[in-house]
């Protein structure tokens, strides 16, 4: 493991306790320049999350709560008549900012979602014939309530495409719990926290990650991982080749984390349940298939020698 | 327009390969085409290839129809109504020069090829010797190769060839079980068979000159091997055809001889099987004195041999024959004392002298050995041409001559002394080749004897020859005549060669050639399988057939398991460390990466974690890293042979 991560993801831990993994799973997601969906219900510490991440790396944060009575404007941002200079002035959004937590995105109606996602995907939004760049790096942590469903409008699957992992933070263990209920507000914690690295640092790194080797044996993998979804009988559709682009992106990015510059099976192995889960429906009635049999189908899949 | 030009050049693309894979085929019938026809070929393809380097106009439907009718035209002049495989073949090669005038779609380049195919089968025509099979495996491997490559339009000349040779191999263990099970013809292919110069052998008639012609001529006549030892020098005289017929001037063959009707017997027997190479007469040679017939042949009473067809295409027999035979049954030996009734009065003279000092018939040879012996007979294979009364002019002018002169002689003063005598003519000695153990006589062994009649002891054989050049007996003509050519290490290499080239074909060639209808059958019936019943054809059409689907469908099962990339070594190697670990009872699943199977060994087996650990991080390295060299995939392999789970 680098070590510089180690110390990240040590830090991040002392605030979001005993979620390790997920910690690890929504960094390797950040350098690799994804976009991170969480499910889970409200307190969980998805807020915390995503503000331990900004403070730690040194970006600045920003949150919108989904309303169904929200206007794309309310995110990028409207321009507003100046009487004093009797010209228009353009106020940015929330999204302006480097790392974004979208919350309860499935609130959102239709048409804000997808502003939301295109600026996602395209990294600049266009207001009034207006190119605006987004800040490098940009970063989404979007949530949704798996439960209730009551006045929402699901993201179509075309558009959950656009995040490259989707993770569930669940309920913390007992010893984890109990050190949050003993500890400091996270919130002055966080104020106090001092960053471990610089945005640029953040870019640099996510430069280097691109350079990560694949290899012949490691996309024959990733082929044979992509084939066998799109062939098998638990699938409704199989995986797009942008969804295998993601796969490599992830793994190359968690193969830097754990200090290498070439990737191995193994990388892919570890990241495979989360970029897929939300890609992939069963063929019977196009449900989601839960993350523990989603990870035995994949065992089917050897490993070539 | 630049569309049909690009079409044009695609369609001659080809050409080249097409007319090369027709010349190999065609290389081995050089000999045995016309000429012109040679030269036609060369012309027709010389053209073509020169049109498709400068653009040369080609000829049009109608020229090439006109051609085709003055080939065939040519065809009837050379060949007239002697329809028999050369004038097929000169057929084939006409087409096959014209052929290509005419290829502009698939089909065509197809046909070619395939007229290709057919002109390597009619090798078969001329000869089934190991040269001409190895020559047909390596047509045949062309051919297909341009096959391949006009089909596969993606493949260069080069692996063309290659999966040409794959099919091939592939398509051996097919040909064997073919070559052994599928029913055989009796007789030859197509009712054709190779007609041999018949140029060169005995004829009918013995006229001087005849044998001494032969003598120049290095062919091979038959090749004879002996079941036991080889018998000496002074026994190795084959007969071959009896002369009893004299008009004063040459020897005939008598028609008038009855068939045999009880074999000789004797001491002595030895029994030898007989290669014989087409002749394109009948005779068969035998060891003197043959004591059995072969099949399809008949036995003459002067113990000749005769076939009942002409001899086209090699024959095998086997033979016994005793050395020293008893006195034959007496037959009427008028023709062996017919004489004509005037002509060489000097001889006439000279016989009754010897025969007026002779008390018995061995008497009257000796004296006449003796005669030849002492007044300075010369042996010579270029004798001076004699006069009208040849017999004369040899006695008692020329003397100078080769052994038909000396038969001859001596036959004659025989019958004018009286005794019945004739003259045989056959083949004498032979040289062994030390390979094979075995005979090669060749037409230069060609020789003449005489047998007299004596109410003794039967037909004696005398080689007058002998009294004048006993060499020419016990070591063959070629130590006689040839002074001994140096015997320098090249010349001892190069008769090495050939005697061990000559065993290995001869042998190829019993085997192949031998394999008949009659073997074939005999092979099936030791497998249990009457060839004669229904039940046994259906039996052997079912074996055939089965054989087929089993070989075909356990090539299909292991194309379908094999992995469709092969693997290099670095995956064998791994895949022998992994064995190696199953074997402890680790098996590493099929999902498990390198590094996670490491883990698991490391937490099974704390004590082979550094070993294994190494070897993963090699094979990590070899596989998953940018760049590694080849040491270290022999590194890996080092380490993983070294590696003992155990």
């Amino acid at each position: 493991m680098n070590e510089a991560f180690e110390h990240i993801v040590q830090q991040i831990s002392s605030v979001v306790r005993g979620k390790n993994a997920h910690v690890r799973l929504a960094l390797t997601c950040l350098f690799a320049g994804g976009h991170l969906l969480i499910e889970d219900l409200p307190g969980i510490g998805k807020t915390t999350l995503a503000k331990v991440l900004a403070k730690c790396l040194g970006l600045d944060f920003q949150r919108i709560q989904c309303t169904s009575d929200m206007l794309p404007g309310d995110i990028i941002g409207v321009s507003v008549f100046d009487q004093n200079t009797g010209k228009f002035h353009f106020h940015p959004g929330p999204i302006f900012t480097r790392v974004l937590l979208v919350d309860e995105i499935n609130r959102a109606n239709p048409k804000t979602q997808s502003a939301l996602l295109e600026a996602m995907e395209e990294e600049q939004v266009t207001i009034e014939r207006q190119t605006r760049q987004l800040n490098q790096p940009f970063f989404v942590i979007a949530t949704q309530n798996p439960i209730e469903y009551a006045g929402t409008f699901p993201l179509p699957e075309s558009q959950m495409d656009r995040f490259l992992m989707r993770i569930e933070i669940g309920y913390p263990d007992r010893k984890a719990e109990k050190m949050i209920l003993k500890g400091e507000d996270a919130r002055i914690t966080i104020k106090n926290m001092s960053p471990c690295i610089s945005k640029d640092d953040v870019l640099s790194i996510q430069e280097q990650i691109t350079h990560v080797h694949t290899s012949d044996a490691f996309l024959d993998y990733l082929q044979d991982i992509l084939h066998f979804t799109r062939t098998s009988p638990y699938f409704h559709v199989g995986l797009s080749p942008r969804a295998g682009l993601s796969l490599s992106r992830a793994a190359r990015s968690w193969a830097y984390l754990q200090g290498r510059d070439y990737t191995i099976p193994e990388d892919l192995q570890r990241v495979l349940p989360w970029v897929t889960s939300h890609r992939l429906h069963t063929r019977q009635d196009r449900t989601e298939i839960p993350r523990s049999k989603l990870m035995d189908i994949f065992k089917e899949i050897s490993v070539p020698v | 327009m630049l569309r049909i030009e690009l079409s044009v050049r695609d369609q001659d693309k080809y050409l080249p390969h097409i007319i090369f894979a027709i010349i190999i085929a065609i290389l081995p019938h050089l000999g045995r085409l016309p000429l012109w026809i040679i030269i036609w070929c060369a012309a027709m393809w010389g053209y073509l290839l020169f049109s498709l380097r400068f653009q040369w106009p080609r000829p049009n439907r109608a020229v090439l129809i006109l051609f085709s009718v003055f080939g065939i035209f040519g065809l009837l002049i050379t060949y007239g109504m002697r329809i028999g495989p050369n004038a097929y073949l000169g057929l084939l090669s006409i087409m096959a020069a014209l052929k290509p005038f005419e290829i502009s779609t698939h089909r065509d380049r197809m046909i070619s090829l395939f007229l290709a195919y057919f002109i390597v089968i009619t090798s078969l025509f001329q000869s089934e010797s190991l040269f001409i099979t190895i020559y047909m495996f390596l047509s045949v491997f062309v051919t297909t190769g341009a096959l391949i490559l006009i089909n596969d339009t993606t493949a260069t000349f080069k692996s063309g060839l290659r999966l040409s040779g794959i099919i091939m191999a592939q398509a051996i263990p097919l040909m064997a079980v073919l070559f052994i099970l599928f029913p055989r013809i009796q007789g030859s292919i197509f009712g054709l068979s190779g007609m041999p110069d018949a140029t060169t052998g005995f004829s009918e008639r013995l006229s001087p000159g005849n044998i001494s012609r032969l003598v120049k001529n290095n062919d091979i006549v038959f090749r004879a091997e002996f079941e036991k030892n080889i018998p000496g020098a002074n026994h190795l005289y084959w007969r071959g055809i009896v002369f009893h017929e004299f008009d004063g001037r040459s020897w005939h063959r008598s028609n008038r001889i009855p068939g045999i009707r009880y074999f000789p017997t004797g001491q002595s027997p030895v029994t030898y099987t007989i290669a014989l190479e087409p002749h394109g007469k009948r005779w068969l040679f035998t060891l003197d004195r043959p004591a059995s017939t072969p099949k399809w042949s008949r036995m003459y009473m002067d113990y000749t041999l005769r076939h009942l067809r002409p001899v086209n295409r090699k024959k095998y027999y086997c033979i016994t024959s005793y050395l020293q035979p008893y006195k034959g049954r007496l037959w009427d030996i008028a023709p062996a004392q017919q004489l004509p009734a005037k002509g060489n009065p000097k001889s006439r003279k000279l016989a009754g002298d010897l025969a007026g000092n002779a008390d018995s018939v061995e008497q009257l040879i000796n004296q006449t050995i003796f005669y030849l012996k002492t007044n300075g007979f010369v042996y010579t294979l270029e004798p001076p041409l004699l006069n009208r009364n040849p017999i004369d002019d040899f006695l008692f002018r020329s003397k100078k001559g080769y052994c038909e002169h000396y038969a001859s002689a001596f036959a004659f003063l025989m019958r004018a002394a009286g005794v019945p005598a004739r003259i045989v003519g056959g083949y004498l000695g032979g040289e062994v080749n030390p390979f094979g153990n075995y005979l090669i006589v060749r037409q230069s062994d060609a020789h003449v004897w005489v047998e007299v009649w004596s109410e003794v002891s039967g037909w004696m054989r005398v080689d007058p020859t002998y009294a004048v050049a006993p060499k020419r007996i016990t070591g063959g003509t070629s130590e006689t005549l040839t002074k001994e050519f140096s015997g320098s290490l090249f010349v001892k290499w190069f008769k090495q060669l050939r005697f061990g080239w000559d065993a290995v074909s001869t042998s190829w060639e019993a085997w192949f050639s031998g394999y008949s209808y009659l073997e074939q059958r005999a092979l099936i019936e030791r497998l249990g399988i009457r060839m004669k019943s229904l039940k046994g054809l259906l039996t052997v059409f079912s074996l055939i057939c089965g054989t087929i689907f089993l070989t075909v469908g356990l090539y299909v099962f292991f194309q379908l398991r094999a992995p469709a990339t092969k693997k290099d070594r670095v995956q064998i190697c791994y895949e022998k460390f992994c064995k190696k670990l199953k074997k402890i009872g680790h098996p590493r699943l099929s999902n498990q990466g390198p590094v996670d199977f490491a883990g698991y060994i490391a937490q099974k087996r704390p004590d082979l974690k550094p070993d294994v650990y190494e070897i993963i991080r090699l094979y990590v390295q070899l596989r998953y890293q940018k760049s590694h060299d080849t040491s270290m995939v022999k590194h890996f392999c080092k380490q993983v042979k070294a590696f003992n789970p155990w």
